[in-house]
């Protein structure tokens, strides 16, 4: 028989968002554990050994083990139990939960639930590269494992495909390592990471960045050999002609991340298309009472720590809720408008002050932020800068929001 | 290298250096820290640098590492040299100094992490 345990909140998965929602559920007084697979906690924490963790937590610039090691010492503090090594097989709407662990399988029944199991990457496959299929195609996570935890190289000449965060700090990495980055290529007109990283990860090491620029073949027998570069015209598709080969030993894809809600799904848990996670309402509530939602599950995050302090207020919520199960809001949508990606939280209550999250289609300068209701302006702001690769937030008042049906964000570029 | 941009804002200016006989001016700031940034730039850009070492006794091959303080930019590759030729023993605690040798101005190497011995 499989042994059964009764918890207030159980956190699945203990990264930079878990570990947080398991703090804050503890320092409520919910009786709390974290489920995490891997062998320690931290997540993708702790091969991210770069600087740049814990500027809006700490007010320090961390690295993600020195970022991770913080919260893992306030889960101990709080005496949250941890389940290493462990593995959620399913979760039902009734927040019963059943777990792979060292120990056999373990029935969980919890009075709430935060997911928290972070995101995964694109592959190749979902790319849709042709060609054949060497070893050497990486995606820049998993070369980002094997270089900083395994100790193992990838490659000695790289193609970078993505300019993402994820992808411009690998470059840097794997030169610093010895090898030779021959460029990344974008097929966006513009850079998608952090500019500080396009100086220091790249101009410092005269990596090239080619922008409009994709990767349309890849080459070799056992290995590979090479990968064909093509321009894409503004439809991204690639223009006839402008193919150049480009001969190298190893494709790392930096091509996008995905939140991985598989056991979200299996709870019945609404999901939203525009961001790949939970629709949720603005304590972090999912479509299924007393499933909460928060990291780079729920929407990926462009720093840690945004996804820890979203995790701190899902987390204090999943405790209130397991206390008292109050669910009697009166909450209205809120739709995603002109030239933003998504908005979230998607549901609100118009009767409390809310913080709304979104992101913008493309980069821009002098832009409006405006906010309707219908066709009735609730709030406009101007931000000088956008950039898909920052996540933006914008405030509404009760008092703005008094009598407002719907609401709807968008972005007007200057 | 004659133009660097400006990571101080998103505004991203970039900004040129231009030699007059002994003068130096600068040119595409949009503002006074933008003058700043440029000027150590050019004279002397530092980074923080963050890699890895070997280490045995523990359960995992690598220890994570980063330099005390920023170090110029031009010492970058040799530091990764002289790292690859170093292999550290567990047990070791994060901040513990783990190289300190012939870094300027008092600048060490210190782990990142708590790494035991595997037993």
């Amino acid at each position: 028989m499989p042994s059964e345990i009764e918890v207030d909140v159980v956190v699945i998965g203990g990264g930079p968002a878990g570990m947080a929602a398991a703090v804050a559920a503890s320092k409520e007084g919910a009786h709390t554990v974290i489920i995490e697979r891997e062998r320690r906690l931290g997540g993708i924490l702790n091969q991210c050994i770069h600087a740049g963790f814990g500027l809006k937590l700490y007010s320090e610039d961390l690295t993600g083990p020195e970022y991770a090691a913080r919260l893992v010492e306030d889960v101990q503090a709080e005496g949250v139990k941890t389940f290493l090594n462990s593995m959620v097989l399913d979760l039902n709407e009734r927040r019963e939960l059943i777990v792979a662990t060292d120990g056999g399988i373990v029935k969980i029944k919890a009075s709430s639930v935060v997911l928290a199991m972070g995101c995964r990457e694109r592959t190749r496959g979902m790319v849709g590269i042709v060609g054949t299929r060497p070893a050497g195609v990486y995606t820049a996570g998993v070369a980002q494992n094997f270089i900083n935890v395994r100790n193992l190289m990838v490659g000695k000449k790289i193609v970078v495909l993505g300019s993402g965060d994820i992808g411009l700090i690998m470059a840097r990495r794997l030169t610093l390592e010895g090898a030779k980055v021959v460029c990344v290529a974008e097929k966006m007109p513009y850079c998608c990471g952090l500019r500080r990283n396009v100086v220091q990860c790249l101009d410092d090491f005269g990596i090239p960045l080619l922008l409009g620029h994709t990767v349309t073949e890849i080459r070799g027998g056992r290995r590979v050999e090479g990968v064909v570069l093509s321009r894409v015209d503004e439809r991204f598709n690639p223009v006839a002609g402008s193919e150049r080969e480009v001969e190298c030993d190893t494709l790392l894809l930096s091509v996008g991340l995905i939140p991985e809600n598989e056991l979200s799904r299996k709870a019945g848990v609404a999901l939203d298309e525009l961001t790949g996670g939970p629709v949720v309402n603005e304590l972090f509530e999912t479509s299924v009472s007393g499933v909460f939602a928060c990291g780079n599950v729920l929407h990926v995050h462009d720093v840690a720590d945004r996804a820890s302090l979203e995790a701190y207020e899902a987390g204090r919520n999943a405790a209130r809720w397991a206390k008292d199960q109050a669910q009697d809001a009166d909450r209205i949508p809120v739709y995603c408008g002109e030239s933003v990606q998504y908005v979230l939280p998607q549901r609100i209550d118009a009767s409390k002050d809310s913080t709304l999250m979104f992101r913008a289609i493309r980069p821009g300068k002098k832009t409006s932020i405006i906010v309707l209701d219908g066709k009735r302006l609730i709030k406009e702001k101007c931000l000088d800068y956008v950039n898909p690769a920052e996540m933006e937030t914008f405030h509404v008042s009760r008092k703005e929001l008094e009598g407002a049906k719907s609401i709807e964000l968008s972005i007007e570029y200057g | 290298m004659d133009e660097v941009t400006c990571i101080v804002c998103p505004n991203g200016c970039r900004i040129a250096k231009k030699n007059h006989g002994r003068k130096v001016t600068y040119v595409g700031n949009g503002c006074e820290k933008g003058l700043d940034y440029a000027r150590e730039e050019f004279i002397n850009p530092k980074r923080m640098i963050t890699t890895t070492v070997r280490i045995s006794g523990a359960r995992e091959p690598l220890l994570s590492v980063r330099t005390s303080a920023p170090i110029a930019r031009r010492e970058v590759m040799e530091l990764m040299r002289r790292l690859s030729e170093i292999e550290v023993n567990a047990p070791v605690k994060a901040g513990e100094v783990v190289f300190e040798n012939g870094l300027d101005e008092g600048v060490v190497v210190v782990s990142t992490k708590n790494l035991d011995i595997d037993s």
